[in-house]
Protein backbone atom coordinates (compact mmCIF):
# COMPACT_ATOMS: atom_id res chain seq x y z
CA UNK A 1 0.00 0.00 0.00
CA UNK A 2 3.22 2.44 0.81
CA UNK A 3 3.65 4.70 -2.38
CA UNK A 4 7.59 6.25 -2.71
CA UNK A 5 7.49 9.46 -4.20
CA UNK A 6 9.87 9.61 -6.88
CA UNK A 7 11.87 12.96 -8.22
CA UNK A 8 9.77 14.57 -11.27
CA UNK A 9 9.31 17.51 -12.79
CA UNK A 10 5.64 19.00 -13.04
CA UNK A 11 4.66 18.52 -16.21
CA UNK A 12 1.78 21.30 -15.79
CA UNK A 13 2.96 25.01 -16.79
CA UNK A 14 0.50 26.38 -14.42
CA UNK A 15 2.23 27.17 -11.06
CA UNK A 16 -0.30 28.14 -8.68
CA UNK A 17 -1.56 26.93 -5.99
CA UNK A 18 -4.74 27.71 -3.67
CA UNK A 19 -5.21 27.07 0.13
CA UNK A 20 -8.13 27.65 1.59
CA UNK A 21 -10.52 25.87 4.77
CA UNK A 22 -9.96 25.48 8.58
CA UNK A 23 -7.57 28.78 9.75
CA UNK A 24 -5.21 26.09 11.54
CA UNK A 25 -4.62 24.24 9.04
CA UNK A 26 -4.61 27.00 6.44
CA UNK A 27 -1.75 28.48 8.60
CA UNK A 28 0.23 25.21 8.59
CA UNK A 29 -0.11 24.69 5.18
CA UNK A 30 0.78 28.13 4.42
CA UNK A 31 3.44 27.74 6.16
CA UNK A 32 4.44 24.59 4.50
CA UNK A 33 4.49 26.40 1.29
CA UNK A 34 6.35 29.62 2.36
CA UNK A 35 9.02 27.14 0.91
CA UNK A 36 7.98 27.27 -2.20
CA UNK A 37 8.45 29.72 -4.73
CA UNK A 38 5.05 29.43 -6.73
CA UNK A 39 2.38 31.39 -6.38
CA UNK A 40 0.36 30.95 -3.23
CA UNK A 41 -3.07 32.11 -3.60
CA UNK A 42 -4.57 31.96 0.13
CA UNK A 43 -8.29 32.33 0.22
CA UNK A 44 -9.55 33.19 2.81
CA UNK A 45 -12.72 35.24 5.54
CA UNK A 46 -10.09 36.14 8.42
CA UNK A 47 -6.21 36.77 7.07
CA UNK A 48 -3.97 33.82 8.34
CA UNK A 49 -0.99 34.48 10.50
CA UNK A 50 2.04 33.14 8.35
CA UNK A 51 5.51 34.38 7.51
CA UNK A 52 5.33 37.33 5.29
CA UNK A 53 6.10 36.02 1.37
CA UNK A 54 6.22 37.48 -2.03
CA UNK A 55 4.52 35.01 -3.08
CA UNK A 56 1.65 34.66 -0.96
CA UNK A 57 -2.05 36.58 -2.23
CA UNK A 58 -4.22 36.68 0.05
CA UNK A 59 -8.14 37.19 -1.44
CA UNK A 60 -10.94 36.89 -0.58
CA UNK A 61 -13.05 35.61 -3.46
CA UNK A 62 -11.82 32.97 -6.17
CA UNK A 63 -11.98 35.09 -9.00
CA UNK A 64 -8.54 36.87 -8.36
CA UNK A 65 -7.40 33.05 -8.57
CA UNK A 66 -6.10 32.05 -12.15
CA UNK A 67 -8.13 29.14 -13.44
CA UNK A 68 -5.15 26.81 -14.31
CA UNK A 69 -3.45 26.10 -11.07
CA UNK A 70 -1.81 22.95 -10.21
CA UNK A 71 -3.64 22.49 -7.43
CA UNK A 72 -6.18 23.50 -4.64
CA UNK A 73 -5.89 22.53 -1.05
CA UNK A 74 -9.29 22.19 0.05
CA UNK A 75 -8.75 22.30 4.52
CA UNK A 76 -11.63 22.23 5.87
CA UNK A 77 -12.30 19.25 8.61
CA UNK A 78 -14.85 22.00 10.77
CA UNK A 79 -17.76 22.57 9.00
CA UNK A 80 -19.75 19.99 5.96
CA UNK A 81 -21.16 23.18 4.40
CA UNK A 82 -18.70 25.49 4.23
CA UNK A 83 -16.51 22.18 3.01
CA UNK A 84 -18.87 21.08 0.40
CA UNK A 85 -19.98 25.00 -1.21
CA UNK A 86 -15.92 25.11 -1.03
CA UNK A 87 -15.67 22.50 -3.37
CA UNK A 88 -17.96 23.63 -5.29
CA UNK A 89 -16.79 27.00 -6.00
CA UNK A 90 -13.36 25.67 -6.79
CA UNK A 91 -15.14 23.27 -9.36
CA UNK A 92 -16.79 25.89 -10.59
CA UNK A 93 -13.87 27.93 -10.92
CA UNK A 94 -11.28 26.44 -11.76
CA UNK A 95 -10.27 24.28 -15.11
CA UNK A 96 -10.54 20.71 -14.85
CA UNK A 97 -6.93 20.05 -15.07
CA UNK A 98 -6.49 21.60 -12.03
CA UNK A 99 -6.30 19.15 -8.93
CA UNK A 100 -8.48 19.03 -5.78
CA UNK A 101 -6.38 18.37 -2.51
CA UNK A 102 -9.43 17.72 0.06
CA UNK A 103 -8.83 16.80 3.67
CA UNK A 104 -11.15 14.06 3.97
CA UNK A 105 -11.03 12.96 7.29
CA UNK A 106 -14.78 14.26 8.73
CA UNK A 107 -15.77 13.21 5.29
CA UNK A 108 -14.95 10.62 2.57
CA UNK A 109 -13.65 11.49 -1.19
CA UNK A 110 -16.12 9.34 -2.15
CA UNK A 111 -18.88 11.67 -0.78
CA UNK A 112 -17.18 14.61 -2.22
CA UNK A 113 -17.40 12.53 -5.21
CA UNK A 114 -21.05 13.17 -5.15
CA UNK A 115 -20.59 16.88 -5.61
CA UNK A 116 -18.05 17.29 -8.68
CA UNK A 117 -18.80 17.66 -12.13
CA UNK A 118 -14.34 16.46 -12.78
CA UNK A 119 -13.92 13.74 -9.79
CA UNK A 120 -10.93 12.21 -11.73
CA UNK A 121 -8.89 15.18 -10.02
CA UNK A 122 -10.10 14.68 -6.31
CA UNK A 123 -7.36 13.54 -3.95
CA UNK A 124 -7.89 13.02 -0.28
CA UNK A 125 -5.60 15.00 2.53
CA UNK A 126 -5.01 13.76 6.03
CA UNK A 127 -5.32 17.60 6.77
CA UNK A 128 -5.15 17.43 10.99
CA UNK A 129 -3.62 20.00 12.90
CA UNK A 130 0.04 19.35 14.23
CA UNK A 131 0.51 16.94 12.00
CA UNK A 132 2.27 18.01 9.08
CA UNK A 133 5.51 19.46 11.38
CA UNK A 134 6.48 15.44 10.66
CA UNK A 135 7.38 13.60 7.80
CA UNK A 136 4.61 11.85 6.52
CA UNK A 137 1.37 12.89 5.11
CA UNK A 138 -1.54 10.54 4.43
CA UNK A 139 -3.94 10.64 1.38
CA UNK A 140 -6.60 8.28 -0.50
CA UNK A 141 -8.19 8.12 -3.70
CA UNK A 142 -11.57 8.11 -4.56
CA UNK A 143 -13.78 6.42 -7.06
CA UNK A 144 -12.48 8.04 -10.13
CA UNK A 145 -9.03 9.62 -8.99
CA UNK A 146 -6.68 9.23 -11.36
CA UNK A 147 -2.89 7.73 -10.96
CA UNK A 148 -1.82 10.79 -12.49
CA UNK A 149 -2.92 13.30 -10.18
CA UNK A 150 -1.71 10.96 -7.47
CA UNK A 151 1.51 11.21 -8.57
CA UNK A 152 1.45 15.02 -9.15
CA UNK A 153 0.25 15.10 -5.40
CA UNK A 154 2.93 12.91 -4.56
CA UNK A 155 6.03 14.92 -6.32
CA UNK A 156 4.40 18.23 -4.69
CA UNK A 157 5.19 16.86 -1.12
CA UNK A 158 8.02 14.90 -2.07
CA UNK A 159 9.10 18.99 -2.68
CA UNK A 160 8.93 19.71 0.81
CA UNK A 161 10.56 16.70 1.65
CA UNK A 162 7.40 15.12 3.24
CA UNK A 163 6.52 11.21 2.17
CA UNK A 164 3.02 10.09 1.80
CA UNK A 165 1.06 7.17 2.19
CA UNK A 166 -1.72 5.83 0.20
CA UNK A 167 -4.52 4.79 2.70
CA UNK A 168 -8.13 3.60 2.14
CA UNK A 169 -11.15 6.24 2.10
CA UNK A 170 -12.35 5.82 5.73
CA UNK A 171 -12.93 9.00 7.97
CA UNK A 172 -10.14 9.51 10.30
CA UNK A 173 -7.66 7.63 8.07
CA UNK A 174 -5.38 6.31 9.90
CA UNK A 175 -3.12 9.05 12.27
CA UNK A 176 -5.97 11.16 13.10
CA UNK A 177 -7.77 8.27 14.03
CA UNK A 178 -5.49 6.40 16.31
CA UNK A 179 -4.50 9.76 17.97
CA UNK A 180 -8.46 11.06 18.36
CA UNK A 181 -9.15 7.89 19.99
CA UNK A 182 -6.19 8.51 22.45
CA UNK A 183 -7.16 11.84 22.92
CA UNK A 184 -10.65 11.10 23.91
CA UNK A 185 -10.09 8.36 26.75
CA UNK A 186 -8.06 10.96 28.69
CA UNK A 187 -11.00 13.30 28.51
CA UNK A 188 -13.20 10.40 29.77
CA UNK A 189 -10.30 9.86 32.06
CA UNK A 190 -9.99 13.09 33.00
CA UNK A 191 -13.93 12.94 33.23
CA UNK A 192 -13.80 10.52 35.70
CA UNK A 193 -10.73 12.26 37.50
CA UNK A 194 -8.81 8.96 37.25
CA UNK A 195 -6.05 11.59 37.48
CA UNK A 196 -5.05 15.24 36.59
CA UNK A 197 -4.65 16.93 33.45
CA UNK A 198 -0.60 16.92 34.22
CA UNK A 199 -0.97 13.17 35.65
CA UNK A 200 -2.00 11.65 32.54
CA UNK A 201 0.05 13.37 29.85
CA UNK A 202 3.05 13.27 32.22
CA UNK A 203 2.17 9.41 32.31
CA UNK A 204 1.82 8.65 28.66
CA UNK A 205 4.71 10.55 27.94
CA UNK A 206 6.98 8.24 30.52
CA UNK A 207 5.07 5.33 30.73
CA UNK A 208 5.10 4.46 26.81
CA UNK A 209 6.98 7.20 25.60
CA UNK A 210 4.54 9.27 23.44
CA UNK A 211 5.77 12.20 22.24
CA UNK A 212 3.51 14.25 23.72
CA UNK A 213 0.54 14.22 26.41
CA UNK A 214 -2.77 13.76 25.15
CA UNK A 215 -4.43 16.73 26.77
CA UNK A 216 -1.72 18.88 26.02
CA UNK A 217 -1.76 17.56 22.76
CA UNK A 218 -5.08 18.04 22.34
CA UNK A 219 -5.34 21.75 23.45
CA UNK A 220 -2.15 22.12 20.59
CA UNK A 221 -4.67 20.49 17.92
CA UNK A 222 -7.60 22.47 19.08
CA UNK A 223 -10.43 20.09 20.57
CA UNK A 224 -12.98 21.44 17.99
CA UNK A 225 -10.90 19.45 15.53
CA UNK A 226 -10.48 16.34 17.52
CA UNK A 227 -14.51 16.43 18.20
CA UNK A 228 -15.02 17.05 14.67
CA UNK A 229 -12.99 13.08 14.10
CA UNK A 230 -15.08 11.77 16.73
CA UNK A 231 -18.23 12.91 15.69
CA UNK A 232 -17.26 11.81 12.61
CA UNK A 233 -16.11 8.43 13.58
CA UNK A 234 -19.49 8.09 15.68
CA UNK A 235 -21.03 8.98 12.72
CA UNK A 236 -19.77 6.42 10.89
CA UNK A 237 -19.97 3.29 11.82
CA UNK A 238 -22.84 3.72 15.27
CA UNK A 239 -20.55 2.74 17.64
CA UNK A 240 -20.20 3.35 21.30
CA UNK A 241 -16.28 2.96 21.09
CA UNK A 242 -16.05 6.43 19.10
CA UNK A 243 -18.60 8.27 21.49
CA UNK A 244 -17.23 11.81 21.93
CA UNK A 245 -16.93 12.74 25.96
CA UNK A 246 -18.92 14.54 27.15
CA UNK A 247 -15.98 16.83 28.68
CA UNK A 248 -14.21 16.82 25.10
CA UNK A 249 -17.71 18.51 23.77
CA UNK A 250 -17.29 20.99 25.77
CA UNK A 251 -13.35 21.22 25.25
CA UNK A 252 -14.14 22.05 22.02
CA UNK A 253 -16.92 24.64 22.51
CA UNK A 254 -14.36 26.51 24.66
CA UNK A 255 -11.19 25.47 22.43
CA UNK A 256 -9.98 28.12 22.35
CA UNK A 257 -9.91 28.90 26.29
CA UNK A 258 -10.04 25.42 26.98
CA UNK A 259 -6.47 25.87 29.31
CA UNK A 260 -9.02 27.70 31.81
CA UNK A 261 -11.68 25.04 32.57
CA UNK A 262 -9.25 21.51 31.79
CA UNK A 263 -9.95 19.72 35.15
CA UNK B 1 14.14 -0.49 62.60
CA UNK B 2 16.34 -1.34 59.29
CA UNK B 3 14.70 0.29 56.54
CA UNK B 4 14.49 -3.11 54.14
CA UNK B 5 12.21 -2.93 51.29
CA UNK B 6 10.64 -7.13 50.73
CA UNK B 7 10.19 -7.24 47.13
CA UNK B 8 7.66 -10.62 46.55
CA UNK B 9 8.24 -12.23 42.93
CA UNK B 10 11.47 -12.28 41.16
CA UNK B 11 10.19 -12.27 37.64
CA UNK B 12 11.08 -9.36 35.46
CA UNK B 13 9.26 -6.66 37.19
CA UNK B 14 10.10 -7.69 40.62
CA UNK B 15 13.53 -7.82 40.00
CA UNK B 16 13.72 -4.53 37.90
CA UNK B 17 12.46 -3.44 41.30
CA UNK B 18 14.53 -4.86 43.33
CA UNK B 19 17.68 -3.03 41.65
CA UNK B 20 15.78 0.16 41.64
CA UNK B 21 15.55 0.05 45.36
CA UNK B 22 18.98 -1.18 46.34
CA UNK B 23 20.83 1.48 43.87
CA UNK B 24 18.69 4.10 45.78
CA UNK B 25 20.16 2.41 49.47
CA UNK B 26 17.58 0.23 50.63
CA UNK B 27 18.86 -2.86 51.79
CA UNK B 28 16.13 -5.40 49.49
CA UNK B 29 15.08 -8.89 50.77
CA UNK B 30 13.75 -10.60 47.34
CA UNK B 31 11.52 -12.95 47.65
CA UNK B 32 10.08 -16.11 45.15
CA UNK B 33 8.83 -19.27 46.47
CA UNK B 34 11.51 -20.74 43.84
CA UNK B 35 15.28 -20.74 44.47
CA UNK B 36 15.57 -20.68 40.85
CA UNK B 37 13.67 -17.82 39.83
CA UNK B 38 15.62 -16.22 42.66
CA UNK B 39 19.01 -16.88 40.94
CA UNK B 40 17.45 -16.08 37.72
CA UNK B 41 16.19 -12.78 39.19
CA UNK B 42 19.78 -11.92 40.52
CA UNK B 43 21.38 -13.00 37.53
CA UNK B 44 18.92 -9.81 34.91
CA UNK B 45 20.28 -7.72 38.13
CA UNK B 46 24.13 -8.51 37.86
CA UNK B 47 23.52 -7.83 33.63
CA UNK B 48 21.69 -5.11 34.07
CA UNK B 49 23.74 -3.18 36.73
CA UNK B 50 27.16 -4.39 34.25
CA UNK B 51 25.48 -2.92 31.32
CA UNK B 52 24.95 0.62 33.59
CA UNK B 53 28.26 0.84 34.24
CA UNK B 54 28.78 0.13 30.63
CA UNK B 55 27.23 2.96 29.24
CA UNK B 56 28.44 4.85 32.00
CA UNK B 57 25.39 5.67 34.11
CA UNK B 58 26.76 3.73 37.10
CA UNK B 59 29.87 3.55 38.84
CA UNK B 60 31.36 0.46 39.50
CA UNK B 61 31.35 0.67 43.11
CA UNK B 62 27.93 1.92 43.28
CA UNK B 63 26.98 -0.79 40.79
CA UNK B 64 28.75 -3.23 43.44
CA UNK B 65 27.09 -1.41 46.45
CA UNK B 66 23.74 -2.32 44.96
CA UNK B 67 24.26 -5.82 44.42
CA UNK B 68 25.43 -6.24 47.69
CA UNK B 69 22.32 -4.73 49.09
CA UNK B 70 19.66 -7.27 47.31
CA UNK B 71 19.27 -10.49 49.52
CA UNK B 72 17.03 -13.67 48.36
CA UNK B 73 15.17 -15.31 50.37
CA UNK B 74 12.20 -18.26 49.43
CA UNK B 75 11.46 -18.14 52.81
CA UNK B 76 8.16 -16.07 53.11
CA UNK B 77 8.55 -15.15 56.48
CA UNK B 78 11.56 -13.28 56.93
CA UNK B 79 9.71 -11.03 54.85
CA UNK B 80 8.55 -9.73 58.49
CA UNK B 81 10.74 -7.05 59.46
CA UNK B 82 10.03 -5.20 55.98
CA UNK B 83 8.84 -1.16 56.28
CA UNK B 84 7.60 -1.65 52.86
CA UNK B 85 6.48 -4.72 50.63
CA UNK B 86 6.46 -4.20 47.13
CA UNK B 87 4.23 -6.77 45.76
CA UNK B 88 5.46 -8.00 41.99
CA UNK B 89 3.79 -11.96 41.94
CA UNK B 90 1.74 -13.32 38.96
CA UNK B 91 -1.55 -11.13 38.07
CA UNK B 92 -4.00 -13.57 39.87
CA UNK B 93 -6.50 -11.89 42.68
CA UNK B 94 -6.57 -15.38 44.33
CA UNK B 95 -2.62 -15.40 44.87
CA UNK B 96 -2.24 -11.79 45.43
CA UNK B 97 -4.73 -12.40 48.23
CA UNK B 98 -3.02 -15.40 49.90
CA UNK B 99 -0.18 -13.18 49.72
CA UNK B 100 -1.69 -10.17 51.36
CA UNK B 101 -3.32 -12.27 54.02
CA UNK B 102 0.01 -13.54 55.33
CA UNK B 103 2.02 -10.25 55.23
CA UNK B 104 -1.04 -8.72 56.96
CA UNK B 105 -0.13 -11.19 59.78
CA UNK B 106 3.45 -10.96 60.30
CA UNK B 107 4.28 -7.19 59.28
CA UNK B 108 4.88 -4.39 61.84
CA UNK B 109 1.83 -2.40 62.07
CA UNK B 110 3.26 0.58 60.31
CA UNK B 111 4.86 -1.25 57.49
CA UNK B 112 3.35 -0.63 53.75
CA UNK B 113 2.09 -3.51 51.19
CA UNK B 114 2.42 -1.83 47.69
CA UNK B 115 1.09 -3.88 44.38
CA UNK B 116 2.87 -3.81 41.63
CA UNK B 117 -0.49 -4.90 39.68
CA UNK B 118 -1.14 -3.55 36.19
CA UNK B 119 -4.84 -4.75 36.06
CA UNK B 120 -6.24 -5.84 39.58
CA UNK B 121 -8.38 -3.62 42.09
CA UNK B 122 -6.08 -1.95 44.77
CA UNK B 123 -9.22 -1.22 47.03
CA UNK B 124 -10.35 -5.63 46.80
CA UNK B 125 -6.62 -6.13 47.63
CA UNK B 126 -6.43 -4.20 50.50
CA UNK B 127 -10.45 -5.06 51.92
CA UNK B 128 -8.39 -9.00 52.48
CA UNK B 129 -6.09 -7.05 54.98
CA UNK B 130 -6.77 -5.22 58.23
CA UNK B 131 -4.79 -2.35 56.97
CA UNK B 132 -6.90 -1.14 54.05
CA UNK B 133 -5.35 2.18 54.73
CA UNK B 134 -1.73 1.15 53.85
CA UNK B 135 -2.19 -1.11 51.04
CA UNK B 136 -1.34 0.62 48.02
CA UNK B 137 -0.75 0.53 44.28
CA UNK B 138 2.77 1.27 42.90
CA UNK B 139 2.96 0.30 39.19
CA UNK B 140 6.28 0.06 37.63
CA UNK B 141 6.51 0.23 34.11
CA UNK B 142 8.67 -2.27 31.82
CA UNK B 143 12.03 -2.13 32.44
CA UNK B 144 11.37 -1.06 35.81
CA UNK B 145 15.09 0.45 35.97
CA UNK B 146 14.92 2.45 32.76
CA UNK B 147 11.25 3.65 32.54
CA UNK B 148 10.59 6.63 34.78
CA UNK B 149 6.88 6.16 35.38
CA UNK B 150 5.20 5.22 38.51
CA UNK B 151 1.60 5.10 38.95
CA UNK B 152 0.79 5.73 42.50
CA UNK B 153 -2.69 3.94 43.10
CA UNK B 154 -5.07 4.78 45.67
CA UNK B 155 -7.64 2.51 47.25
CA UNK B 156 -10.88 3.64 48.33
CA UNK B 157 -9.41 3.79 52.31
CA UNK B 158 -5.42 4.47 51.44
CA UNK B 159 -4.34 6.93 53.90
CA UNK B 160 -2.59 10.18 52.73
CA UNK B 161 0.19 9.58 55.09
CA UNK B 162 0.50 5.90 52.86
CA UNK B 163 0.44 8.05 49.82
CA UNK B 164 2.89 10.46 51.06
CA UNK B 165 5.02 8.05 51.99
CA UNK B 166 5.32 5.95 48.86
CA UNK B 167 5.26 8.93 46.29
CA UNK B 168 8.45 10.14 48.55
CA UNK B 169 9.71 6.53 48.47
CA UNK B 170 9.40 7.11 44.68
CA UNK B 171 11.21 9.68 44.09
CA UNK B 172 14.27 8.18 46.24
CA UNK B 173 13.71 5.60 43.43
CA UNK B 174 14.61 8.30 40.77
CA UNK B 175 11.05 8.21 39.45
CA UNK B 176 8.44 10.17 38.81
CA UNK B 177 5.32 9.45 40.60
CA UNK B 178 1.89 10.33 39.36
CA UNK B 179 -1.21 9.91 41.21
CA UNK B 180 -3.81 7.81 39.83
CA UNK B 181 -7.51 6.49 40.91
CA UNK B 182 -8.17 2.69 41.32
CA UNK B 183 -10.15 2.04 37.85
CA UNK B 184 -9.12 -0.40 35.67
CA UNK B 185 -6.27 0.24 33.97
CA UNK B 186 -5.15 3.12 36.11
CA UNK B 187 -3.81 5.96 33.35
CA UNK B 188 -1.23 4.23 31.36
CA UNK B 189 -2.83 1.06 30.39
CA UNK B 190 -6.48 2.70 30.14
CA UNK B 191 -5.62 5.32 28.01
CA UNK B 192 -3.27 3.65 25.36
CA UNK B 193 -5.76 1.36 24.63
CA UNK B 194 -7.54 3.02 21.77
CA UNK B 195 -3.36 2.79 20.45
CA UNK B 196 -3.68 -0.64 19.81
CA UNK B 197 -7.29 -1.23 19.53
CA UNK B 198 -7.81 1.21 16.70
CA UNK B 199 -4.83 0.00 14.66
CA UNK B 200 -6.11 -3.18 14.92
CA UNK B 201 -9.87 -2.01 13.29
CA UNK B 202 -7.71 0.09 11.16
CA UNK B 203 -6.18 -3.24 9.55
CA UNK B 204 -9.12 -5.02 9.86
CA UNK B 205 -11.51 -3.02 7.97
CA UNK B 206 -8.34 -3.19 5.02
CA UNK B 207 -7.80 1.02 5.66
CA UNK B 208 -3.87 0.03 5.49
CA UNK B 209 -1.70 -2.43 6.70
CA UNK B 210 0.70 -3.47 9.67
CA UNK B 211 3.91 -2.11 7.98
CA UNK B 212 2.35 0.80 6.93
CA UNK B 213 0.22 1.80 10.04
CA UNK B 214 3.72 1.44 12.03
CA UNK B 215 5.54 3.85 9.32
CA UNK B 216 2.48 6.45 9.62
CA UNK B 217 2.49 6.35 13.46
CA UNK B 218 6.17 6.82 13.88
CA UNK B 219 6.35 9.57 10.78
CA UNK B 220 2.92 11.18 10.81
CA UNK B 221 2.26 11.33 14.50
CA UNK B 222 5.97 11.40 15.74
CA UNK B 223 5.51 8.12 17.92
CA UNK B 224 8.66 6.30 18.62
CA UNK B 225 7.62 2.53 17.75
CA UNK B 226 4.00 1.55 15.57
CA UNK B 227 1.27 -0.19 17.52
CA UNK B 228 2.03 -3.15 15.78
CA UNK B 229 6.02 -2.98 16.85
CA UNK B 230 5.32 -2.11 20.61
CA UNK B 231 2.64 -5.22 20.46
CA UNK B 232 5.11 -7.68 19.31
CA UNK B 233 7.43 -5.67 22.45
CA UNK B 234 5.22 -6.66 25.42
CA UNK B 235 4.03 -9.02 23.96
CA UNK B 236 0.40 -9.70 22.14
CA UNK B 237 -0.64 -12.26 25.24
CA UNK B 238 -0.48 -9.69 27.62
CA UNK B 239 -1.76 -6.96 26.10
CA UNK B 240 -4.57 -8.80 25.02
CA UNK B 241 -4.96 -9.47 29.32
CA UNK B 242 -4.40 -6.06 29.44
CA UNK B 243 -7.47 -4.92 26.96
CA UNK B 244 -9.54 -7.66 28.43
CA UNK B 245 -8.75 -6.65 32.20
CA UNK B 246 -10.01 -3.03 30.88
CA UNK B 247 -13.01 -4.24 29.66
CA UNK B 248 -14.02 -6.11 32.14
Amino acid sequence: MGMTTKKRKSQSSAKSFLICGDEELVQEYGALFSQSEADVYIWHNRKPQLPKRKNFIYTRTLSRVPKKIIAAFELSNLSYERKIGNIIKIENHCAKESLIISSSVTQTVTALTAHLQYPHRIIGLGAFPSLLQNDLVELCRGPFTQNDALKTVGDIFFDFKKEVSLVDDRVGMVMPRILCCLINEATFALQEEVASTEGIDTAMKLGTNYPQGPVEWGEKIGFDHVLSIMDALYFDTGEERYRPSPLLRKLAAGADFASRFLP
Amino acid sequence: MANIIGVIGAGTMGSGIAQVAALAGYRVLLYDIERSALDRGLDVICKNLDKGVEKQKLTKEQSEKARQKIETTVDFILLKNSTTVIEAAVERFDIKKGLFQRLDEMLPHESIIATNTSSLSITALGAVTKRTDRVVGMHFFNPAHIMKLVEIIKGKETSHTTISRITSLTKEFGKTPVLASDTPGFIVNRVARPFYGEALRILGEGVSDIAEIDRIVKKSGGFKMGPFELMDLIGIDVNLSVSKSVYE
